[in-house]
């Protein structure tokens, strides 16, 4: 089929994105963002006709490396996607993991959270907790940490309750293994594979959130910056310098998107509920 | 009807009637409970609740007798208790800036806020079956892959981004649109188009992919069979049946219509309650806050809990608790 090519050109095509952003956050040191330089306020990028040739991709209202500045954006918000996404990853699995195992009114009370948790979208939670607790790294990494593991529980508490009582994990339980060993060694591999689908679905999930936060300002704070916080803070020069703005929105959209691709390639690949 | 045998699943046994529904309202229940408490906790952030209420100029006879008031003095349950019951009057405070009484100063920007979610909703739901059915349709073929593609691009867009870019294009550069308010009718089009956007692509997939599986089912099979048009199976069988299944995700929609709310109408300064609750953490407004969460908190219960009934009353299996 003439489709699976495309199709794979596509995932070539977001992965080495990813990569390429990734990689280049993560080599940029220093703090070259932080330099201000009054003179190239607001300058044009270099790229689209802009005068300074030191500024490829343009300078910010206070005249610093729009370049560097993005590049300092990405390895915050890819961080806290990534390490976001692995959290809720890890209680969800061990939540769900629970309510197959104990029954009862401990599954009642863990699904009972997961639907809350369901119904209440991010961004009121959030706002609720900025409101008493000062926003910092640590206090929205926690924030998104827990805004996912609903889908997990929820996926895990399914899909190893059937698998108990798959023939290998009656057989490994009639040879004496306990619960947490079969769960752990022989249940989870075999339904990791949604569980990874899961991840890479949720990770644009929660680069949005914590862009929609940190854009709205009460999300990552200065001096620290996300993609979300340059954006928002260029917003108010659209009229003279759109740069400012765009380029961190387009990053932004570009590595959702190519998660989203590669998220959806993964599901199709490996198949999910 | 078969006795109830000791089920492993979490709905109750099949033989009662009502335990659907029950359940449902249940966790509406407990929604509820977490959201008042949310509230509650905010209604405590920040020290002491009488200074943030009354300001730091509040005299000592002020602060006593809001004390009193509240209740400050007792014990947290008591405390929470007192709460719930002020709650349960309206009485949600004064604002700390105006002095005006939150309630007030919400209902007057609600108009604003469902002027644009309505056509939003509407919008979003009936363009996302029309082109996810489209899909459907043509599975597999080049314009199945151009809505696919489509609605891949418009779900991963952020809509922060896409308004900016909007006004950048519509305000700045050709200057046709205004970028902020609801004053015109032409004020009307970029907020709309930032939102409905991400939606439409959500709707879109999930409708293509429910009316994929439907098509494939062996009743449409029958009815090809017979000859009927298959207009006439689109429109009678197919679709109500997908109707259903999207009903599941309106319920959430609900959620994202909200948080959509928020980002959107601070992008275009629309005098609705999503900007408002921005303005008001900016200005730390707390009373202010702790009514737009109880208000956005409990419409989203009340919504998703007449969805899950409706879906109860439509589709028998899923009260009965019978898996498809």
């Amino acid at each position: 089929m003439t489709g699976e090519r495309r199709l794979s050109i596509s995932i070539w095509a977001a992965a080495s994105i990813l990569a390429a952003l990734s990689l280049a956050s993560i080599l940029y040191g220093g703090n070259a963002h932080e330099a201000q330089d009054l003179d190239a306020r607001c300058s044009r990028p270099y790229l689209i006709g802009g005068d300074d040739p030191r500024y490829l991709l343009g300078a910010d209202q206070l005249g610093r490396d729009l370049g560097a500045r993005t590049l300092a954006g990405i390895r915050v918000s890819y961080m806290i996607a990534l390490i976001g996404t692995a959290v809720s990853a890890v209680i969800g699995t061990l939540l769900g993991f629970l309510a197959t195992r104990m029954k009862g009114i401990v599954e009642e009370a863990i699904l009972m959270l997961v639907d809350i948790q369901a119904s209440l979208p991010f961004i009121l939670v959030a706002v609720a907790f900025l409101m008493i607790v000062k926003s910092s790294f640590l206090v929205l990494l926690v924030l998104l940490s827990l805004s996912g593991w609903g889908r997990y529980a929820r996926l895990t508490r399914s899909l190893s309750d059937s698998a108990m009582k798959d023939g290998y994990a009656l057989a490994v339980r009639a040879l004496g293994a306990s619960p947490g060993r079969v769960f752990f060694r022989h249940v989870l591999p075999n339904i990791s594979s949604a569980l990874i689908v899961n991840m890479a679905l949720q990770f644009p999930a929660i680069m949005i959130a914590e862009s929609s936060l940190s854009f709205l300002g009460i999300g990552i704070q200065p001096p620290l910056v996300s993609l979300g916080r340059l954006l928002g803070e260029g917003r108010t020069y659209l009229t003279t310098a759109w740069w400012i703005s765009v380029l961190p929105g387009a990053v932004i959209f570009a590595s959702t998107l190519a998660m989203t691709v590669v998220g959806d390639w993964m599901r199709d690949r490996l198949g999910e509920s | 009807m078969k006795s109830p045998a000791p089920s492993r699943s979490r709905s109750s046994p099949a033989s009662s009637r009502y335990s659907y529904f029950l359940a449902k309202a249940a966790r509406a229940c407990g929604t509820v409970a977490a959201i008042v408490l949310l509230a509650f906790a905010l209604s405590h952030a920040s020290g002491d609740p009488a200074q943030v209420f009354l300001g730091g100029e509040a005299t000592p006879e002020a602060v006593h007798a809001f004390r009193e008031k509240w209740g400050l003095d007792k014990p947290l349950a008591v405390q929470l208790a007192r709460y719930v019951v002020l709650l349960s009057q309206g009485d949600l405070g004064k604002s700390l800036y105006t002095s005006r009484k939150v309630t007030e100063v919400i209902a007057e920007r609600i108009p604003a806020t469902l002027s644009l979610m309505i056509p939003v909703a509407f919008l979003a739901i009936s363009l996302g079956i029309l082109i996810g059915t489209a899909a459907a349709i043509r599975n597999g073929r080049l314009s199945d892959k151009a809505i696919l593609l489509g609605s891949t691009l418009g779900f991963s867009l952020p809509n922060f981004f896409l308004g900016i870019v909007l006004i950048f294009t519509f305000s700045v550069g050709l200057a046709l649109l205004p970028s902020s308010g609801n004053m015109y009718a032409r004020s009307f089009i970029m907020p709309i188009m930032t939102l409905v956007l991400a939606d439409v692509a959500v709707f879109t997939r999930f409708a293509r992919a429910s009316m994929i599986d439907i098509l494939g089912k062996y009743y449409i099979l029958s009815f090809r069979s017979l000859g009927v048009k298959e207009w006439r199976i689109l429109l009678f069988q197919a679709l109500p049946n997908a109707s259903i299944a999207l009903l599941t995700i309106s319920g959430f929609y609900i959620g994202s219509l909200v948080g959509g709310a928020i980002v959107t109408e601070t992008i275009f300064a629309w005098p609705g309650v999503g900007s408002l609750l921005i303005s008001a953490i900016r200005s730390r407004d707390f009373p202010l806050v702790q009514g737009l969460i109880l208000l956005f908190g409990l419409s989203i219960v009340a919504a998703n809990l007449a969805v899950d009934f409706l879906y109860g009353v439509i589709d028998p299996r899923v009260r009965k608790g019978v898996s498809s």
